[in-house]
């Protein structure tokens, strides 16, 4: 109260608008809160996780099934069908299909949980919005910047960069099949059989 | 002696009285206006957060189901519109009837595996475009916030402007020091003189 007496109305506007302040910052944070913690909006980041899978897996299973068919080939021009090659072989292309799996996992979960993270890093912010009120507008730029750059990266990294070519290891040994295959026809054109002469006793008579 | 003590008495009070009178006014004045200030920025807060309550409902709301519609209708044309190239080789009268029939199977599979892939596609791009657009939202509330922020800082500007204009009232504050005035001087004459000018009794004219 002021000297002059029933000068308190400043101070009880203040009192008033504080308690609205802090009711409004509660509401708000409520509201932030549960829109970032709904269900739906984890439904949709677990649909996101499991299309990013099937993608994933889509093409895993499709570089598997060409590695087999070549595989397949391969020990059939080398005559290694049946034998501990082929189970060798096999347990490899398996142990990479393994890793592919794995890696496919790794990758959809991560992606999932980009997402995740521009969610908490917006929703930290929009709070921080909320609290500061008339000083909002910068809280609401560092949201929309931050959700922008972390959605850059994510979606950069989602899928730009794919699996890669798990199965790349195996084209060489594939690649060896076809030319000793080659090698082999030409000299069973030449000699008539499939072992070729010495080059040392050829040309050493 | 003692009347013109008395006099000088009650103009002392008079004076000390219309004193207290005026910075009890203008206390009062600057009160109520700096009252109107304070409610003036709750009124421009209050503002900042109705936008701030829509933004969180337009967040509450949001779906990626939209983003993935428009982007599997846009996928999913750019497949179509690359039909006639994917199934090339696929399509035309050469072979037998079971040629042609395994071809125009094929040819299905191109189409649904292209359609396929569009929707996988589709689901994940909608949840990382549904928060760019969240993102553009925030921006946007941010502009918003800005705009009330600034016509916050002008009506306090106003209101401090009119605060800083409630003086005290000077005729009220110039009767005041006349009567104190006075007051001194009939005291300090010793009762010789009065204050208002009679003369005093027993003293030299």
């Amino acid at each position: 109260m002021g000297l002059g007496g029933g000068t308190d109305k400043a101070s009880k506007a203040a009192a008033d608008e504080q308690k609205k302040k802090e009711a409004a910052i509660k509401q708000s944070q409520d509201g932030i809160n549960a829109a970032y913690n709904s269900p739906a909006r984890a439904a949709d980041i677990a649909s996101y996780v499991d299309e990013m899978r099937k993608y994933f897996m889509g093409d895993l299973n499709e570089q598997k099934a060409d590695n087999d068919r070549n595989m397949k080939f391969a020990l059939a021009r080398s005559g290694q069908i049946g034998g501990s090659t082929q189970i060798d072989q096999q347990k490899r292309a398996g142990e990479t299909y393994n890793k592919g799996v794995l890696e496919v996992e790794r990758k959809s979960k991560g992606a999932g949980a980009e997402l995740e993270s521009a969610d908490q890093d917006a929703r930290l912010r929009l709070i921080s919005m909320a609290t500061q009120g008339l000083d909002a507008q910068t809280g609401a730029q560092q949201a929309a910047a931050g959700m922008r750059s972390a959605l850059q990266s994510g979606k950069s990294s989602a899928l730009a960069n794919g699996l890669g070519d798990l199965f790349s290891s195996y084209k060489t040994a594939y690649d060896n099949s076809e030319k000793a295959a080659v090698r082999r026809k030409a000299d069973f054109d030449a000699y008539g059989g499939f072992y070729a002469p010495s080059k040392l006793v050829y040309g050493g008579g | 002696m003692g009347i013109e003590l008395g006099i000088a008495a009650l103009l002392a009070a008079g004076g000390a009285g219309l004193n207290y009178y005026n910075t009890s006014k203008t206390e009062k004045k600057q009160d109520k206006a700096l009252a109107q200030d304070i409610r003036n920025q709750g009124k421009k807060r209050a503002e900042t957060q109705a936008l701030t309550n829509k933004e969180i409902e337009k967040l509450t709301a949001s779906r990626s189901a939209d983003e993935k519609e428009a982007n599997l209708a846009q996928y999913t044309d750019a497949i179509r519109k690359a039909a006639g190239n994917a199934t090339r080789g696929l399509s035309g009268g050469m072979g037998g009837e079971r040629f042609q029939q395994d071809a125009a199977d094929a040819s299905k599979a191109v189409t649904a595996f292209g359609n396929d892939r569009a929707n996988t596609i589709s689901a994940i791009d909608a949840p990382i475009d549904q928060r760019f657009g969240e993102g553009v939202s925030f921006g946007n509330l941010g502009v918003d916030i800005g705009n009330v922020t600034r016509q916050a800082e002008d009506q306090h500007f106003l209101d401090q402007l009119r605060l800083k204009g409630i003086k005290r009232n000077p005729w009220l504050d110039i009767a005041s020091a006349a009567m104190s005035g006075a007051a001194s001087a009939g005291i300090g004459s010793g009762g010789g003189s009065s204050s208002v000018g009679l003369p005093a009794r027993g003293m030299p004219q």
